[in-house]
């Protein structure tokens, strides 16, 4: 793994989902689910999106993989432009990209036994011979820790965790480089969720796999990322390395959001500071700092103006009218 | 809201052996099966433990909200000392919403969506209170202050889809608080909440209990949620309960192999000094047993690092390794009684073959 070697490059990313109202769907509004972003992914890290639900870390990865069509905006990945493809040439840069979803119940077809599941991809891109196939599928299910056997079932016969290797193994088995793992623990149990992730740790080491792990759970991330970025209403708000983040948070919304966690040990209970207020809505974001209504230090300025995401230190970047000023 | 925390401590909840079963084509799934614990007042107990555990079944239990094919088939729950299994469903129903009060994870299941929320509250106070309407829509707008809904005034006029999750979480615990219950049964209430929201409901909680002196039995299978507002805390397993505990207790010197592990495989965040990334999480090998027909003794037997041939010869006795520390575990000394009795206890003829 070469340091900084660009992976992927987002630049400027915006997804605005058209919303009909009124009685003849003649009003128009958008959803601006993200709304310019960029951000850089790193060969062989894992690139953490954390934020709460409706911030658009879902979305910006699907957008990625292009498995919904980014309203405007560049990805670059490994130097070719995704969006300026056609379809067919999308589909083969997808042998490079692959996603794993959170739920393992619903992206498993129940009809198609396991073999069957993580055959398919491999048919789709005319993969070897069947049986140079079957050969493969065997090999990936013993990499993700299931039995041979399970070839034979279906996803029904499986717990959640092993409905997830499953899907993993789907992932895995055209030897992508890239993987949008979105909440891929966030369904299971404790237990089960350790031996998952323990089981992508072992994979990047294996195969020199990059990640873009979308996860609200921010003790999961601390475990996982290399670098961690977080968004709040379409915006990526704070962006940097790792430990960074979780012991020098600039960002007020990093802060609060860490702060909120609770965390299993009767001794840190803590005084904290209480978020204020509801998470607004994408449909009518607030002016200026998107986060200027439950911000406990913002200033009339972050009404008004929309502060730029910039590096306050090397690898450190925070969207924050104060932080700025404290840097500058 | 008086503060009448000068019984805090007495007890108001004692649950002993409690069974409940649910008779299935499968085979008989013993989805709790032999618990008891105690709940003071002012005080809130955490149940912990992964899905399937049977840790909804108990606190449904309480309420005697089990149907056919689960029947509780066994065991006692005293609530200020009245057995709730005796009573009539006159009495229980009585004892629903005015004594025990219980909210869910999701209150979008709970909401009537047709109706408004303080309409809702106002249903849930007239069920218990014979006052006029408008004094009920009144309290509704008084408790939905009480829980820090802004504005409630007109947040009253609302339909459940017209508010946050936070929001219709927040109306759920008005209308459970609306007729003073003592006990408060809260069924992962934040899991479908956003972590800052999570906070919030959390705080709002806590001052519920000290204001109003309610014990709370909290059902959750996040360890950090139950170290912030638990003070004992029981950790249950296929059915049974492994160890229960002060909450400092369960954290700092875990006995069961069961609440050992499921401490160690949760990955814990940390924003001061050394964080341990790349450190493998040490994980707890293979998956919840099946309950049907689960075989005697410890269930956790086939995943336990410390499994002993005796471990399955029996039902495994509670022992108290510490004052009040209580955990069922052979390699902690745990007394194994041989030939369970559970082919005795009201499974009698309709389940043939039940071994």
């Amino acid at each position: 793994m070469r340091e900084d070697e660009k992976l992927v490059e987002v630049i400027e990313l915006k997804k605005y989902f058209a919303l009909r109202k009124g009685l003849l769907g003649t009003q128009r509004q958008s959803v601006r689910a993200v709304d310019g972003i960029s951000f850089t992914i790193h060969r062989g890290e894992t690139f953490a999106l954390v934020g709460e639900s409706g911030c658009g870390k879902t979305t910006t990865g699907r957008c990625l993989l292009r498995l919904i069509e980014p309203t405007s905006g560049s990805i670059r990945f490994a130097g070719t432009d995704l969006l300026s493809l056609n379809r067919a040439e999308m589909r083969a840069m997808r042998r490079h990209m692959q996603i794993i979803f959170q739920d393992p119940y619903a992206a498993l077809d129940p009809r198609m036994t396991i073999g069957q599941i993580i055959e398919e991809p491999l048919q789709i891109h005319r993969w070897g011979t069947k049986a140079e196939r079957r050969e493969r599928v065997r090999q990936l299910l013993a990499e993700v820790g299931l039995d041979s056997d399970a070839i034979h079932q279906y996803p029904h016969e499986f717990s959640g965790g092993q409905r997830q290797r499953i899907g993993i193994a789907r992932a895995l088995a055209l030897n992508p480089t890239f993987i949008v793992a979105d909440e891929p623990v966030s369904a299971l149990d404790v237990s089960v969720q350790a031996q998952i992730i323990n089981l992508l740790q072992d994979l990047q080491d294996q195969h020199g796999l990059t990640y873009l792990f979308i996860s609200h759970d921010l003790a999961v991330v601390q475990h996982l990322a290399t670098r961690v970025a977080v968004m709040y209403l379409g915006k990526l708000v704070e962006v940097a390395p790792r430990s960074e983040i979780y012991r020098h948070p600039q960002h007020p919304y990093t802060q609060l959001l860490l702060s909120s966690v609770p965390v299993p040990d009767p001794d840190a209970r803590r005084e904290r500071e209480l978020p204020r207020g509801e998470i607004p809505t994408a449909l009518n974001p607030p002016s200026g700092c998107r986060f200027h209504t439950r911000c406990p230090y913002a200033l009339p300025e972050c009404r008004e103006q929309e502060p730029p995401l910039i590096e306050i230190q090397r690898h450190h970047w925070v969207a924050c009218h104060l932080v700025g000023h404290n840097h500058h | 809201m008086t503060d009448v925390s000068e019984d805090r401590g007495s007890r108001l909840v004692e649950v002993r052996n409690l069974k409940t079963y649910f008779f299935t084509r499968r085979g008989i799934v013993k989805a709790v099966d032999g618990v008891s614990f105690t709940i003071e007042r002012g005080h809130t107990l955490g149940l912990v433990g992964e899905s399937g555990c049977g840790k909804s079944v108990t606190s449904l239990s309480i309420l005697r909200l089990i149907s056919p094919p689960g029947r509780i088939v066994g065991g006692e729950i005293l609530f200020d000392g009245v057995d709730l299994l005796k009573l009539d469903d006159e009495t229980m129903r009585r004892y629903r919403g005015k004594k025990i009060a219980m909210i869910f994870q999701d209150p979008m299941t709970s909401l009537n969506p047709v109706y408004t929320v303080g309409y809702q509250i106002a249903e849930a106070i007239l069920a218990h209170h014979d006052i006029p309407k408008r004094e009920a829509w009144q309290r509704a707008v008084e408790l939905m202050r009480a829980v820090a809904i802004p504005d409630p005034e007109q947040r009253a006029k609302s339909y459940p889809h017209e508010l946050s999750g936070g929001m219709r979480q927040r109306v759920m615990i008005a209308m459970a608080i609306s007729c003073h219950p003592e006990l408060l049964i809260a069924d992962e209430p934040t899991t479908a909440l956003d972590v800052t929201i999570q906070a919030q409901i959390l705080e709002l909680l806590e001052h519920l209990r000290r204001t109003m002196n309610l014990s709370m039995l909290l059902i959750t299978h996040d360890l950090g949620v139950v170290a912030e507002t638990a003070d004992r805390v029981a950790v249950m397993y296929a059915g049974k309960l492994v160890e229960i505990a002060s909450t400092r207790d369960i954290f700092t010197d875990p006995q069961h192999p069961y609440t050992i592990g499921l401490l160690r495989c949760v990955p814990r965040m940390t924003t001061a000094g050394q964080d341990d990334q790349r450190r493998r999480l040490e994980t707890i090998t293979g998956s919840v047993p099946d309950l049907v027909n689960l075989p005697p003794g410890c269930p956790f037997v086939p995943r336990c690092p410390e499994a002993h041939s005796t471990c399955r010869q029996g039902e495994i006795a509670f022992t108290e390794v510490s004052p009040g520390h209580f955990v069922r575990c052979v390699a902690r000394g745990s007394e194994v009684i041989p030939h369970p009795s559970e082919l005795a206890v009201g499974v009698e003829s309709r389940a043939g073959g039940g071994d």
